[in-house]
Order: C-alpha cells, then sequence, then structure tokens
C-alpha cells in the first residue's frame, strides 16, 4: 500500500469534521433561511482555510527559488507572508467561531413558539390567560413564569415575546434558557420546531469548534511543508 | 213443432249475437220452425268452432308471450344482479359469487353517499390546490422570487409534493415562506421578480488590486471584516496568490 502524500495527510486531519459538517448540512432543512446563510458562511471559511496555508507555502517555495529578486527583497516578501498568513489565520477561525452560538441562537429561536404570524386580538386574549395564571402561582414574576413556561406554545409565545421581557425585565435571558431546556425535551411542535429540535441535537454532534481547530491546523500544517526536520530528540 | 231445448237455444242466442231467423221474427226466443232452428243451430256450432279455434290461437299467443316475459324477467334479474355486485365490490363491500347479491333498494343510499363523499373529496382538493398556488403566489411576491423559475425548481427537487401533502398544516404559511427563503439561499437565481429589465453585459467594477488589503489595514481588521475580505479576494496579495 502507497504511502500517503502530504496533501493527503493534510486533508485527513480535515476529513472527520467534514464528514460531520456534511451530517449536520443535512439536518439543516426547513430551520429557516437565515441558519442556512450562516452556517454556509461558516463551511465556506473553514474550507478556505487549509488553501490559505497551501497557497502560502506554494509562495514560499517560488520565492526561495526566485533568484531573479534579491535575497533580502524575497526574505522580506517571506515575513510579510508568514506576518499577514499568521494574522489571518487568528482573524479568521475566530469570525467562525462567532459563527457558533449565532448558529445555536437562531435555531434556539427556531426552537421556541413565535407570535408573530398570531392574529392580534389572539395574541391580547393570550396575554389575558398568561397574566392569570401567573398571578396564580407563588413567588416573582421570574419565578410565576419559570413554573408556567414550556406548558402551553401560546403562552410561551407572549413570555418569550417584548411582553415577556417586559414583564421578567433583565432575567429574560434565563427565562429564555428555561423555555429552550423544556421545549428540548418536547416533541410537539410545527415543523420548524421539530426541525431545529434536531439541528440543535445536531450542532452538538457536530462539534463545529473541534471543525474549526482541525482546520486551523491543516492551514498551518500546509505552511510547515519545506520546513526542516525537527532535531531528534535525544533520549 | 214446436223447439223443446229453449235453454240451448238461448245458449246460442247469446254465443252467436244476430238475429238467428234472418230478421223475420221479434222475439229471438221463439223460432218459426224446426228448419230455423236447425239452421241457426248449425250456424252456431261453426261459430262455435271458430271461437274455439281463435280462443286456442289467443291461449298460444298468450303463452308465447308469458315465456316470453318471463324470459325477460330472468334475464334482468341476471343482468340486475351483476350489476348490483358490480357496484357492491365498488362500495367496497364485495359479494361472493355464490351469495345473494344486495337489492337495489339498499344500493341506492349507500351510494349517493360514495358519490357525495368523492364530490366533497374532489372539492377538497381543489381547496388544497388553490390554497398552495395562492399562498405559493403570495410568497413569491413577498421574497421577490421569479415564479416560474422558483416553481420548476420546487417541483424538481420534490418540495411540492412535501408541500401539497402540508396544505392543511396550521403552519402551512410558515412552512412555505421557509422552504422558499432556503431556496433562495442555496440558489440566488430564483431571486428577482423576473419583470425588470435584463442587463445584458458584465457591470462595470474596478479593478481588483485597488481593493487589496494590505498589513496595516488587516491589523485594524475585524474577524468579521477580516472573513468577507478573504471571501471577498481582497487578500489575496497578503496571501502571494496572483
Amino acid at each position: 500500500m502507497a504511502e500517503a502524500t502530504f496533501d493527503e495527510q493534510v486533508a485527513g486531519m480535515t476529513q472527520e469534521s467534514t464528514q460531520r459538517l456534511a451530517a449536520f448540512e443535512g439536518l439543516l432543512r426547513g430551520v429557516g433561511a437565515d441558519v442556512l446563510s450562516e452556517f454556509n458562511k461558516f463551511s465556506k471559511t473553514l474550507a478556505a482555510l487549509p488553501a490559505i496555508g497551501r497557497d502560502a507555502a506554494a509562495r514560499r517555495v517560488a520565492l526561495r527559488k526566485d533568484d531573479s529578486l534579491p535575497l533580502d527583497h524575497r526574505q522580506r516578501l517571506d515575513r510579510e507572508l508568514l506576518s499577514g498568513v499568521d494574522v489571518i489565520l487568528r482573524k479568521t477561525p475566530a469570525a467562525a467561531h462567532q459563527s457558533i452560538p449565532k448558529l445555536r441562537s437562531m435555531l434556539e429561536d427556531g426552537l421556541l413558539p413565535n407570535a408573530a404570524r398570531t392574529d392580534s386580538g389572539m395574541r391580547s386574549l393570550h396575554r389575558q390567560e398568561l397574566e392569570t395564571a401567573m398571578n396564580a402561582r407563588p413567588g416573582t414574576r421570574l419565578e410565576q413564569a419559570r413554573r408556567i413556561v414550556g406548558q402551553n406554545p401560546s403562552w410561551d409565545a407572549e413570555l418569550l415575546s417584548d411582553y415577556g421581557r417586559a414583564l421578567v425585565g433583565e432575567d429574560f435571558k434565563a427565562l429564555r434558557a428555561e423555555a429552550v431546556g423544556r421545549w428540548k425535551a418536547r416533541l410537539d411542535g410545527t415543523e420548524k420546531q421539530v426541525n431545529s429540535r434536531k439541528a440543535l441535537a445536531g450542532l452538538e454532534a457536530a462539534n463545529l469548534e473541534g471543525a474549526v481547530a482541525a482546520h486551523v491546523q491543516a492551514a498551518r500544517a500546509h505552511m510547515t511543508r519545506d520546513d526542516p526536520l525537527p532535531a531528534r530528540r535525544q533520549p | 213443432m214446436n223447439f223443446r231445448r229453449r235453454n240451448l237455444y238461448e245458449l246460442i242466442q247469446r254465443e252467436v249475437p244476430g238475429d238467428p231467423g234472418g230478421g223475420q221474427s221479434s222475439d229471438p226466443l221463439e223460432p218459426t220452425t224446426f228448419e230455423a232452428a236447425i239452421d241457426a243451430l248449425s250456424r252456431s256450432r261453426s261459430a262455435l268452432a271458430q271461437s274455439k279455434s281463435a280462443l286456442e290461437r289467443s291461449n298460444s299467443e298468450l303463452d308465447k308471450a308469458r315465456k316470453e316475459a318471463a324470459g325477460y324477467r330472468v334475464g334482468a334479474r341476471g343482468q340486475g344482479a351483476v350489476a348490483a355486485r358490480r357496484i357492491s365490490g365498488l362500495l367496497g363491500e364485495p359479494v361472493a359469487d355464490d351469495a345473494e347479491p344486495p337489492s337495489f333498494d339498499d344500493l341506492v343510499p349507500k351510494l349517493e353517499s360514495a358519490v357525495k363523499g368523492d364530490t366533497i373529496k374532489k372539492l377538497q382538493g381543489e381547496v388544497r390546490t388553490e390554497r398552495l398556488g395562492r399562498v405559493l403566489a403570495e410568497s413569491f411576491h413577498a421574497l421577490n422570487l421569479k415564479p416560474k423559475l422558483a416553481r420548476g425548481v420546487l417541483i424538481s427537487e420534490g418540495h411540492m409534493e412535501r408541500l401539497q401533502a402540508d396544505v392543511d398544516k396550521p403552519d402551512f404559511d410558515e412552512i412555505v415562506s421557509t422552504t422558499l427563503e432556503e431556496l433562495a439561499e442555496n440558489m440566488p437565481e430564483v431571486r428577482g421578480s423576473g419583470s425588470g429589465p435584463t442587463r445584458t453585459s458584465a457591470p462595470m467594477r474596478p479593478p481588483a488590486n485597488d481593493m487589496q488589503v494590505t498589513q496595516e489595514e488587516l491589523a485594524a481588521m475585524s474577524p468579521e471584516e477580516v472573513q468577507k475580505a478573504l471571501h471577498s479576494g481582497k487578500l489575496n496579495t497578503l496571501l502571494g496568490r496572483s
């Protein structure tokens, strides 16, 4: 069996994460275009990372071989190239990392009930019901809301809207987290909610942070292609 | 000589209407002579024979007619049974060949309800098709998509069948808008109403080199800006890409 080439070895570093990303992409049906758009941006960024290292390494090789330019000039270009690639390989993964909480937040938005399409008269009735139900429970507004959330989609839609934000104030994040936990455990909901629930489970399994790290390592591995072998470690 | 068999004479008179005496006698019960009575009797006999033969012919014809009618009845009953069996089978209640088929009186109410059910189903199908078309048209307009192209892509990618199955769901509008938004995200060609002017030449753009990011600019850029610049090719010079 032939030994794998350097490029094949580097590609193998990202193979597993690429498969996980493909599996996760398959779950992003019916979850909304915003999620799909963010994921496309994320995967495009990841796909570009190994190419950055590969192209930079090829440029360095070309500079070394180009005797038509003075050595000092080539060394300066090499340093500039390394410096630029280093900055890009720090900032681009950071942007990819920023996409992950955005994706999670968007999927959670899809998982939670939404009152945007409900008639205003119905919303008013739901708010009255919610107010009555909350007043029947002891504790602060947040405690009342936490006892109620996850029981009735119409009430949850109101609790998680601006109305709920006005009710619980700064504790809205805690209420939302509670609602996400309850709705993750449920099985019902609209098609978008069901798809978002599956995608959220897939997001955990996809390990997007690991995929970013794998692709960055692949890019850096390309950069070390023509580095001298490390000194043999003394026993 | 007087005719003594008066009752027989009366009977002949009843069987053979007319004047037995040739219109000469005023009382038909009183023949004038014996010869006249014999003559009347012979005429009555011949008339009786004719009547008998006519009666036999009539009986024969009646017998034929009865047999024919019976044949029709039997035939009609057989065809009716076949029809009743078929109708019953179509209604979902098949009848075995050796079993008695249901009567038409039993079948008519079932047939009526089945026809009404089919009509309702047909109307429901039309309503579903109309709703799908309306929601799609509204969404095409709201999302500024090319209707024909988007519809074609929906059909070719199998989304249309799924949408047709989801028409009755309460969140159908959301399903359609989500599907179309994702379609537009994956296939930007469907964007645009298609009614505006179409550009036939490439848009004028400044040379790519003018937009390349320098080292200093790169250092000051945020991660998102770097990501955008990378995707738009503004970092090519820094990356040594010619």
